[in-house]
C-alpha cells in the first residue's frame, strides 16, 4: 500500500498566501480593467489550491522508484558500452557511473543494482576493458526483483 | 541579393541558431526518452505559438516603434507593469540560472571539473560579452555559432526514425503510462518554447535595428522560417532521444545522461557535438535572458537603454544586467541542481504565461498602436488557445510534480 507523507512543499503555502494577499492589495490599484484583476486573483487562488492539495499528501509511488532505478542501471550499462567503444572519455564515464551508483543507492530496493554499477565504475576507473565486459554481464537492470535488505 | 533579403536571411539563420537552449534540449530529450515520439505534438504546438508571438512582437516594434514594456506600462498603468516586471524577473532569473548551469555542465563534461567551479568564470564571460559587445555580437555572433545544434537534425535523420509514427503523433494522444509525468513534460515543452523573454528580446532587437513598416514582410518570414526550423531542431532532439534512450529505458533525470544523445549515431564526435551544442546554445540563451531582464527594467522605468551604447551612457541598464548575472550565479553557487532548476523554471514559465501574453494580445488588437496592422482572428485564436492550455496544464501538474519529487 502506498505510504502517505507530508511533503516539504507545504512551506510554499504561506508563500502563496502572502503572494495572494500582495496581489489582492495590488489589484486595488490596477486600472479599470476588471478582467485582468479577476484573472490575477483567480490564478493565484488556483496556485494556492494546487499547493494545498500537493502539500496535504503525496503517494510514495513504488513503481516510480523502480522506473528510476531501471533508468539509472540502463544508463550505467550504456555508459559502459560506449566506453568500451571508445565513444566517451573515461573521466565523463567515471563521473556518470558515480552518479548512477549514488542515485541507485538512494533506494533500498535498488541496492543490488547499485553494487553492479559500482563494479562497473571500478572497472572503468582501472581502465580495464575485460573487467568492464565482465561487470557489464553482471548488470541485470531488474531492480523490481530484488529483495529489500 | 538585395539588402533586405540579406537581412531576412541573416535573421532566419540567427533565429534557427538561437532557438535551442537548455530548456528545449532537456524537455525534448525527456519526452523522447520516456514517451518516444508521443509528445512531438507539444513541440510543434509550442513552435507554432512562438512563431505567432515573435511575428506579433516584431510587427508591434516595426509599426509603432514602441517596445512591449513601454506599451504595456502606457496602456495598463504602472501598477500592472510592476506586477509583470516582478513575475517575469523572478521566472527569467530562474531560467537564466538554468542556462548558466547548462554551460557549466557542458564544461564539466569536457573537462571533468565539477560544474560548480565553472559558475563564476561562465558568469564573468557572459558579463564581459555584455559589457564589451554590441547587440549584433550577441544576436548574430552567438546565434550563428548556435548552428552547431543542426547536428541533432543530421543525427535524427541518420538514426532512421519511424516516419509514419512520427507523423501519427503530430496529433495529441493520451499516454499509456505515467500520465502525470506525460502532462508535466508537455507543459515543460510548451514553457520552453513559448518564452516571453524571446518576444521581449526580439522586439527590443527590432527597435535597436531601427525597423519600420517596410520590415513587416521580412519579420513574417523570419518568424515563420526561423521558428519553424528551430522547432525542427527540437523535434530532432526528441527523435534522437527516442531512438537512443527509449529502447534502453533511460529516462532523462540528470544532465549527465544528455551527453549520450548522439554517441550511437556519431560515436565520439557525438559526445563532442552535444557538448558544443549545449555550451553555445546555453550561453546564447543566457545572454538573451540577461538582456531581456535589463531591457524590461530600463524600458519600463524610462532609463536609457541600448546594448549598442557604451555602459557609462546607460549606467542603470548596465548595472541591472550585472546584478542579474550575479544573482543567477549565486543561485547556482548555493547548490541548486541545474537540472531541477531547468524543469521547474520551464513549467513556471508556462504557468505565468498569461501575465505577459494577455496584455500583449490586448496591445496587438489596439489600433492606437498598430493601425491597420492589428491582429487577425487566427493570430488571436492560436495564441489564446495555446497559452490557456499551457497555463492550465502547468497549474495542475506543477504542484504534483514538485510533490512527487522529480
Amino acid at each position: 500500500m502506498p505510504r502517505r507523507r507530508l511533503h516539504p512543499i507545504s512551506i510554499s503555502l504561506p508563500a502563496a498566501t502572502g503572494a495572494a494577499l500582495a496581489a489582492a492589495w495590488l489589484s486595488a490599484y490596477l486600472p479599470q480593467n476588471a478582467m485582468l484583476r479577476c484573472l490575477l486573483v483567480a490564478r493565484l487562488a488556483v496556485v494556492m489550491t494546487g499547493c494545498v492539495v500537493a502539500s496535504a499528501c503525496t503517494a510514495d509511488d513504488a513503481s516510480k522508484v523502480q522506473d528510476r532505478c531501471r533508468s539509472w542501471i540502463a544508463t550505467a550499462r550504456y555508459v559502459g558500452e560506449e566506453w568500451l567503444n571508445g565513444d566517451i572519455p573515461s573521466r565523463y564515464a567515471i563521473r556518470t557511473l558515480d552518479k548512477a551508483v549514488s542515485k541507485l543507492a538512494e533506494h533500498a530496493t535498488c541496492k543490488r543494482s547499485a553494487f553492479s554499477a559500482a563494479a562497473l565504475h571500478t572497472a572503468v576507473s582501472r581502465g580495464a576493458p575485460a573487467e568492464v565486459r565482465r561487470a557489464l554481464a553482471g548488470v541485470d537492470g531488474v531492480p523490481g526483483r530484488e529483495a529489500a535488505p | 541579393m538585395s539588402n533586405k533579403a540579406m537581412e531576412t536571411a541573416l535573421g532566419i539563420v540567427t533565429s534557427v541558431g538561437g532557438f535551442l537552449e537548455i530548456g528545449s534540449i532537456t524537455t525534448a530529450a525527456q519526452a523522447g526518452g520516456m514517451f518516444g515520439y508521443q509528445l512531438v505534438w507539444a513541440v510543434v504546438l509550442g513552435g507554432v505559438c512562438v512563431a505567432f508571438l515573435v511575428e506579433q512582437s516584431g510587427r508591434l516594434a516595426a509599426v509603432s516603434h514602441v517596445t512591449i514594456p513601454d506599451a504595456i506600462r502606457e496602456r495598463f498603468g504602472f501598477n500592472y507593469y510592476f506586477v509583470l516586471l516582478l513575475v517575469m524577473s523572478v521566472v527569467s532569473l530562474l531560467v537564466l540560472a538554468a542556462e548558466l548551469g547548462g554551460v557549466c555542465i557542458a564544461l564539466e563534461f569536457a573537462s571533468g571539473i565539477a560544474h560548480q567551479w565553472w559558475v563564476l568564470p561562465v558568469a564573468a564571460l557572459a558579463w564581459l560579452i555584455m559589457w564589451r559587445g554590441t547587440f549584433e555580437v550577441i544576436e548574430r555572433g552567438v546565434s550563428v555559432l548556435g548552428l552547431v545544434t543542426l547536428c541533432f537534425v543530421v543525427g535524427a535523420v541518420m538514426s532512421g526514425p519511424d516516419w509514419s509514427a512520427l507523423t501519427r503523433y503530430l496529433q495529441p494522444t493520451l499516454p499509456g503510462h505515467d500520465a502525470a509525468r506525460y502532462w508535466f513534460i508537455a507543459v515543460s515543452i510548451l514553457g520552453a518554447s513559448i518564452t516571453p523573454y524571446l518576444m521581449f528580446f526580439y522586439s527590443s532587437g527590432a527597435i535597436e535595428d531601427k525597423w519600420d513598416r517596410s520590415y513587416i514582410k521580412a519579420n513574417r518570414a523570419i518568424a515563420a522560417f526561423g521558428m519553424g526550423f528551430g522547432t525542427l531542431i527540437s523535434i530532432a532532439v526528441l527523435v534522437v532521444a527516442a531512438g537512443s534512450f527509449e529502447p534502453r529505458g533511460i529516462h532523462v533525470d540528470d544532465y549527465s545522461q544528455l551527453a549520450l544523445l548522439l554517441t550511437e549515431v556519431f560515436g565520439r564526435w557525438g559526445f563532442i557535438l552535444v557538448i558544443a551544442s549545449l555550451a553555445i546554445a546555453c550561453l546564447g540563451a543566457a545572454l538573451e535572458v540577461t538582456l531581456e531582464i535589463a531591457y524590461m527594467f530600463a524600458q519600463g522605468l524610462g532609463w536609457n537603454w541600448s546594448e549598442n551604447q557604451r555602459p557609462r551612457a546607460e549606467a542603470r541598464f548596465s548595472a541591472t544586467y550585472t546584478a542579474v548575472l550575479v544573482l543567477a550565479a549565486l543561485l547556482l553557487l548555493v547548490g541548486l541542481d541545474p537540472f531541477k532548476l531547468t524543469t521547474v523554471s520551464m513549467a513556471l514559465t508556462a504557468a505565468t504565461l498569461p501575465v505577459a501574453i494577455v496584455p500583449f494580445l490586448v496591445l496587438m488588437n489596439d489600433r492606437h498602436y498598430l493601425g491597420e496592422h492589428v491582429n487577425g482572428w487566427l493570430s488571436n485564436a492560436v495564441v489564446v488557445a495555446v497559452t490557456a492550455l499551457a497555463c492550465v496544464l502547468a497549474l495542475v501538474t506543477l504542484p504534483l510534480e514538485l510533490a512527487g519529487g522529480s
